[in-house]
């Protein structure tokens, strides 16, 4: 199963997400003008079986709306670009909290633009630790997720390998927690595992 | 004689990274921690004269430990190595006493160059 990781990949791994979240909070901080508290990354490997199950805990209670950043990633030169997506999840409640916070209205602009700084800085961070060139898309609006079953069964591709980052950045005196699901193809997921090996 | 340097991060990774930024030739006595707490044991062990300090630790994280050896007095040169690189952070590290940060991913050179910046080679 591709989806195995031994325990010094995932060590591996843990650190370059931990890495790729700190450059991610910095870019919330300066959004929001405010200081933000990092916790350490939970992650999950998921396969086509287990994924929908797996990722259910980010959206149960309370509900939770949700956007995806498109990327591409490219396997060096001459090799083939791969397409993957990272699905930024955020807590109804956390997103209100921030739009007073902040004193937006437009909250659909708000999660785009969360969406893009968290999904986009995890990206490039792990992607410059990794030496594995990902480039942003389009961010797109997947509104308030009912079913997880829903969600996925709307995406263009089915996904064999995914790897869920439980990340949680709080705000002091607001909790905003935020949940990132990386979505590779099964080959990006290869290559990024043999980059991981490099790095032992 | 041998400073005795404690490296203090939860993650192996991170730990090794360190250790093989550290310049060559370089007198040491090593020894690792995997959380504030255990951090705090070493120094009132003696084991961390010098330290590299991650902020993001389970039990215990690095602003904890920070905060210990200010409120208590210890003994310890702390610089921290940390993926937090928010101002603030930076800032709020300073302000507890430690020496410098160096931003994740650690490298020689950074390394030698904040060693150098004090004097501490």
């Amino acid at each position: 199963m591709t989806t195995m990781l031994s325990e010094d990949q995932r060590d591996a791994l843990q650190e370059l997400c931990n890495v790729a979240m700190g450059q991610a909070g910095d870019s919330l901080a300066r959004l929001l003008n405010h200081f933000v508290e990092l916790s350490i990354p939970h992650i999950e490997l998921h396969d086509a079986q287990s994924l929908s199950a797996g990722i259910a805990p980010l959206f149960i209670d309370p509900p939770v709306v949700a956007g995806v950043q498109n990327f591409s990633l490219s396997q060096g030169v001459g090799g083939v670009a791969l397409d993957g997506q990272a699905i930024v999840t955020v807590p109804t409640p956390a997103l209100d909290a921030l739009q007073s916070l902040l004193g937006v209205t437009d909250q659909r602009a708000l999660l785009l633009k969360l969406t893009s700084v968290i999904a986009g800085d995890f990206l490039w961070g792990l992607g410059q630790q990794l030496e594995i060139p990902i480039a942003p898309d389009t961010a797109n609006w997947l509104g308030v997720i009912a079913d997880t079953q829903t969600m996925l069964a709307n995406l263009p591709t089915v996904y064999q390998s995914t790897l869920c980052v439980d990340l949680n950045y709080r705000l002091e005196q607001h909790n905003f927690q935020c949940g990132l699901i990386l979505l590779l193809p099964d080959e990006a997921f290869v290559f990024l595992q043999s980059r991981l090996q490099e790095l032992l | 004689m041998a400073i005795p340097l404690l490296i203090c991060d939860d993650s192996n990774m991170a730990r090794k990274q360190v250790e093989k930024s550290l310049p060559a030739g370089w007198d040491v006595s090593i020894s690792y921690a995997t959380n504030g707490v255990e951090a705090v044991e070493a120094i009132r062990a003696g084991k961390a004269e010098m330290m590299f300090l991650d902020l993001t630790m389970p039990v215990l994280d690095g602003y904890g430990v920070l905060q210990t050896i200010k409120d208590e007095g210890l003994d310890s040169m702390v610089i921290v190595i940390s993926a937090d690189i928010q101002p603030e952070a930076q800032e709020r590290v300073q302000k507890l006493g430690a020496m410098d940060f160096i931003r994740k991913p650690v490298s020689p050179e950074k390394l030698l160059e904040t060693l150098q910046k004090f004097g501490l080679l």
